[in-house]
């Protein structure tokens, strides 16, 4: 059985994308129930996931390709509550537009289980074919919108997608070349052995590793399809894209630099690419993201510059003779604080947006008298990506940076602060123009309850975790506790 | 109820804003009771705060130990990182929370007469609490952590409510001002505390304290961060060079929120510094740049002061320039005088904006001088209460101002050579010219507007009994530096033998100081009634035709505003438009839209790809594999 255990919270999600479509297809009439059998796979892939916490059940499976540690299971959870967000916050939109909603739903779950087996992944084609189950649906999914926008979007990324994934295969291939193996701790093992009699090579492969996961990550310089994409896809979408390839990005790149590419005379470099790539992202999302007038598009560069807040904590793990698990933990807890946050925010303008029919900036007018709940959740969304108090936007900040200053990274630390305050200007000139502007129009909007419990949760949780960060903490912790050599 | 529950002064008022904030519109009386009891509640306590925090210092053999009560719990830790917070009461925090919760009281039901009416009356009670919770957290945390959040907290609830009349255009730039310029300093602040933490490994002020005195931090080092720290402090108090936005944030309703900003919330700068001076001891450099910004200061608002006509902008610079005044006493290690100004000009500068208040009231909205005068016939009780409120600030005796004032003065002599107290008694000077033409102008002499004199009349007593309370503590508060006056109140002596940095000092009248200051302010009342009541104003004009350039200069503030709207203008923005137009441009529109347009009709989805992005957005990313690679190879080189 211990196969069918292994595979188990991915198999829930599975069979719940099945159901899904059966009932479409055989009971049309049903189709109401759509999401929540959905939701139901989902909650069953969650509650298996808890059982391996309960029955602390950590283990290797199928000749050493996944691991089920408690990294992995941490990831399960985060991306189990991504999905369920994403499915509640699509209803409204999918019954609106109408066709094939079984294949919508199916879609997001099969993704979802793509993205839970990449963070349980130690071995380089495992990892491939886990990145591949979770992209193609993505790319169908981003142009799923009737509009040609949307179509313009799906392609685009199905495009540059292909493309960052052929740099990756590439890069693997150079890594199974050099080493002879694809299991993530045998390669460790081999480069150790050699010395670094290969190190040009390896630093080749590693680049190109860091471009096909960058692109999924969306750091600079692999962000260009981000501001067109997430304008262009349906919002729903533009939410599971910005918050769960990008979890995964962090979690597969996390492992395979630890696991494979640890040796010290490596992360030397591997830290300066990193230490390289956040300061540039930081920097330059932020500021494109001030011009913006699209909402969606500036939550796009937003997210460009919050990857690399990401980046900050990941050079930090990797500086030489520093404890590793406190850049990790860092990331970690990045990660989850950075999804209920963008999921809020997404899931609030996709209420709004369905109302008033626009994406721009300058239509958030006034909108706490057109709907006090929905502004007030955005302007905590927005309060908790720039990182100000009592959010769990903050600790992820705090963390990031705490885990830079030990790592002698104080530069870094320092740009992130003034990035934070740049950030501030735009994230809270939305605030401004909801609270402090005059609504051109008095219509109210009403949320539908899916959308409104979705949110409701999101916030609470920034909320909870901004005031008692010391679960969440602790958990990061110790999920990371299968780097500490 | 005692010291070690000092942290329910913060709930209270916490709790009221959570409820408003969320529910107020629809309590009965859209609950302005329910802020009046969280804060009357907090003051309460804080009495009982206070007498357990005496009985146990009495408790001690050497009541002259400095006695202070902390209190601690884990708020979260990671590997090695600790995170504590805690409550910590002693002789300067007692002092800021009575500061505080005092005002407040008044402020708040105040705000019951003087908001009547006004739109989102819920909301202003509800920011309000807000920003009095944020302020006790602030002088009550034992740690540089928290004091940071409260001090952010401060930050936002003053923006709301600079920006409460937001259908006001000025009012909304006013807010965006006063935020961003605070943040600019505020930036400073977290770097410095970062510094702190990282050469202690602690957040918790009195460790940092004792790492600081005992030679654990390197003197550059501690010079650097502390100069940090002290860029936060600059940007609260809005000293030279930040002194910009203070004047804009009157914009806030009238006096409610100019009080606010003028008597509690500059002043977090005074009490952070007067906090850690200990570590600005070990340093002597930084006790002179402290000296030299207040001074600064000090003069140049005073110079402003004088070229404004609107009353409460005048205020307004007065405000910046007794700041200007605290922090020379800070330089000088006298955080007790420092301490002491900051009470009494709480109290008499709360005065004089209630009662500039009361005049814009009585006159119907109308806050220049150059259209009043002669008002003293027509509000008799608000012309002698701001009488009061004038003259102590001209610090002339026996008001309050001149005691504390008279306390600086003392101090400055720690700097060799008297430069210090040389232009101190310059400031002070400027000090009782303005206030003096202050009053002239607005009650004494011909009415400039007979329209407007008219129509005056004395407000309500809602209004002006606020007034009489604030003029009877403005005429005694200054009496608290005696010894005696200071054990009859239950304390253990006179004010500076209990706010105090090494040991005690009772208070001993020293008769030429207190001759040459009540000199300094006599002559500039005199000068400023000579100009101003013998209506000789032209003398005023006659500079600005002998010398427009000074006049202009003086007149347009020195220029500051403009040049920090130019900086911001070409500089940052700028250059976010740069980047943003080759993004539209060079990235998205080359061949891209002109095509796209043509394509547009077509419909096919094929046409798109060909508009010249996707290639280009994958150039990109080769080119971006590539430049890594290379930079990968340079670097281990």
């Amino acid at each position: 059985m211990s196969g069918w255990d292994t595979v188990g919270p991915q198999l829930a999600v599975l069979v719940a994308a099945g159901l899904v479509l059966l009932v479409d297809a055989m009971l049309p009439r049903q189709r109401q129930a759509l999401p929540y059998i959905a939701l139901a796979g989902l909650a069953a892939s969650a509650a298996w996931t808890a059982s391996w916490v309960g029955r602390d059940d950590f283990h290797t499976a199928f000749g050493g390709t996944l691991s089920l540690d408690q990294y992995a299971v941490f990831f399960y959870f985060v991306f189990a509550g991504i999905t369920a967000a994403v499915v509640l916050a699509s209803i409204d939109w999918v019954n609106r537009a109408g066709r094939s909603q079984g294949e919508y739903y199916a879609l997001v779950l099969v993704a979802c289980s793509g993205l839970m087996f990449l963070s349980a992944a130690r071995d380089l084609i495992t990892i491939f074919l886990a990145l591949e189950l979770s992209s193609i649906p993505q790319y169908i999914l981003a142009g799923w919108g009737k509009d040609q926008k949307s179509s313009e979007a799906g392609l685009k990324y199905l495009l540059l997608g292909s493309i960052a994934s052929a740099l990756l295969l590439y890069g693997m291939a150079l890594l199974y070349g050099l080493t002879g193996t694809t299991i993530l701790p045998d390669i460790a093992q081999v480069i150790q052995q050699g010395g670094d009699t290969n190190r040009g090579l390896l630093v080749v492969a590693m680049v190109l590793l860091i471009a096909g996961f960058g692109f999924k990550m969306a750091i600079v310089p692999f962000q260009m399809w981000v501001p067109d994409v997430y304008q262009g896809a349906p919002t729903p979408v533009t939410a599971f894209l910005s918050v769960g390839s990008k979890a995964a990005g962090f979690a597969v790149i996390m492992r395979i630099f630890f696991e494979a590419l640890g040796a010290s005379f490596l992360s030397d470099d591997w830290f300066k690419i990193f230490a390289v790539l956040a300061a540039v992202s930081m920097t330059l999302g932020n500021v494109m993201a001030i011009v913006q007038s699209d909402i969606k598009r500036m939550l796009g560069y937003s997210s460009i510059a919050q990857a690399g807040n990401f980046l900050v904590g990941v050079a930090a793990i990797a500086v030489p003779g520093h404890e590793f698990t406190l850049g990790a933990s860092a990331v970690l807890l990045f990660v989850a604080a950075y999804a209920f946050t963008n999921l809020g925010a997404f899931i609030a303008i996709i209420a709004i947006s369905q109302k008033i029919g626009s994406d721009e900036i300058k239509d958030y007018r006034g909108m706490w008298r057109r709907s006090p709940f929905l502004a007030l959740a955005l302007a905590f969304c927005l309060v908790s990506l720039t990182g100000i108090p009592p959010t769990v936007g903050f600790w992820a900040k705090m963390y990031i940076f705490n885990a830079a200053i030990r790592a002698d990274l104080a530069w870094l630390v320092i740009l992130g602060v003034l990035n934070a305050a740049i950030s501030a200007y735009y994230y809270l000139g939305v605030v401004r123009q909801m609270f402090l502007s005059e609504p051109e129009d008095e219509e109210p909007i009403r949320t539908t309850p899916p959308i409104g419990i979705s949110i409701a949760v999101a916030t609470a949780g920034i909320f909870v975790f901004g005031v008692i960060p010391m679960p969440l903490i602790t958990a990061a912790k110790d999920a990371v506790q299968i780097f500490a050599h | 109820m005692g010291a070690d529950q000092a942290w329910i002064l913060v709930a209270l008022p916490a709790a009221a804003f959570v409820v408003l904030a969320l529910c107020g519109r629809w309590l009965p009386r859209q609950g302005d009771v329910l802020a009046v009891l969280a804060i009357g509640a907090s003051l309460v306590l804080y009495f009982f705060v206070l007498h357990d925090f005496l009985h146990q210092r009495d408790g001690l053999v050497n009541s002259h130990e400095y006695w202070s009560i902390a209190m601690h719990h884990t708020w979260s830790n990671v590997g090695n990182f600790n995170l504590n917070f805690g409550t910590y009461v002693d002789p300067l925090s007692a002092v800021m929370v009575g500061v505080v919760t005092i005002a407040g009281t008044l402020i708040t039901i105040f705000s019951i007469g003087y908001m009547k009416g006004e739109v989102r009356y819920w909301w202003f009670f509800a920011v309000l609490m807000g920003f009095i919770a944020a302020k006790l957290m602030l002088v009550l945390s034992d740690n540089l952590l928290l004091l940071y959040f409260a001090w952010e907290g401060v930050g936002v609830c003053s923006f709301l409510l600079i920006g409460f009349y937001w259908e006001k255009r000025s009012a909304a730039e006013a807010a965006k001002k006063a935020f961003i310029t605070t943040r600019i300093g505020d930036v400073g602040l977290l770097i410095g505390i970062i510094l702190l933490w990282k050469a202690t490994g602690t957040f918790n002020i009195q460790d940092i304290l004792t790492a600081a005195t005992t030679g654990q931090i390197g003197h550059v080092y501690l010079f650097v961060s502390l100069m940090f720290i002290f860029l936060g402090a600059m940007g609260k108090s809005a000293l030279f060079p930040f002194h910009v936005w203070l004047p804009d944030a009157m914009e806030g309703p009238t006096p409610v929120s100019a009080l606010i900003h003028a008597a509690t919330m500059v002043v977090a700068g005074v009490y952070l510094i007067a906090r850690l001076l200990p570590a600005f001891e070990v340093v002597p450099a930084s006790l002179l740049v402290v000296t030299i910004v207040g001074l600064v200061t000090a003069i140049l608002t005073g110079f402003m002061a004088l070229a404004t006509t609107d009353i409460k902008k005048v205020l307004a610079y007065s405000t910046i320039g007794q700041l200007g005044f605290m922090y020379i006493a800070l330089g000088c290690s006298h955080p007790d005088a420092a301490i002491m100004h900051l009470m009494t000009h709480a109290f008499f500068k709360s005065l004089l904006f209630l009662a500039a208040g009361s005049v814009i009231i009585g006159t119907h909205h109308n806050q220049d001088m150059k259209q009043l005068g002669g008002l003293w016939r027509k509000m008799p009780i608000t012309a002698v209460t701001f009488l009061i409120g004038s003259l102590a600030l001209a610090a002339v005796p026996p008001f309050s101002g001149f005691w504390s004032k008279d306390e600086i003065f003392h101090g400055t002599t720690a700097w060799n050579g008297g430069w210090v107290t040389f232009l101190l008694g310059f400031a002070a000077v400027l000090t009782a010219l303005y206030t003096t033409r202050l009053f002239v102008r607005t009650f004494l002499g011909k009415p400039q507007d007979q329209a407007v004199y008219d129509n005056a009349h004395e407000t309500g007593p809602v209004m002006v009994l606020p007034l009489i309370i604030l003029a009877l503590i403005t005429c005694v508060a200054g009496f608290t530096v005696f010894n005696g006056v200071g054990r009859a109140m239950g304390f253990p002596g006179g004010f500076t033998e209990f706010v105090f940095l090494h040991e005690p000092e009772r208070f001993v009248m020293n008769w030429s100081w207190a001759a040459a200051s009540a000199v300094i302010a006599f002559g500039g009342v005199f000068l400023a009634g000579w100009i101003y009541w013998g209506n000789r104003i032209t003398i005023s004009t006659r500079l600005a035709d002998w010398q427009p350039g000074v006049y202009n200069m003086l007149v347009n503030k020195f220029y500051f505003d403009d040049l920090y709207q130019a900086g911001i203008d070409r500089g940052l923005l700028g250059f976010s438009y740069v980047v943003s137009w080759f993004d539209r441009y060079v990235v998205n529109d080359t061949g891209v839209d002109g095509v796209a347009d043509t394509t547009r009709y077509s419909g096919s989805i094929l046409k798109y790809v060909q508009t010249g992005k996707v290639p280009a957005y994958a150039l990109g990313i080769a080119l971006g594999a590539v430049g890594l690679a290379i930079a990968g190879l340079v670097v281990r080189g």
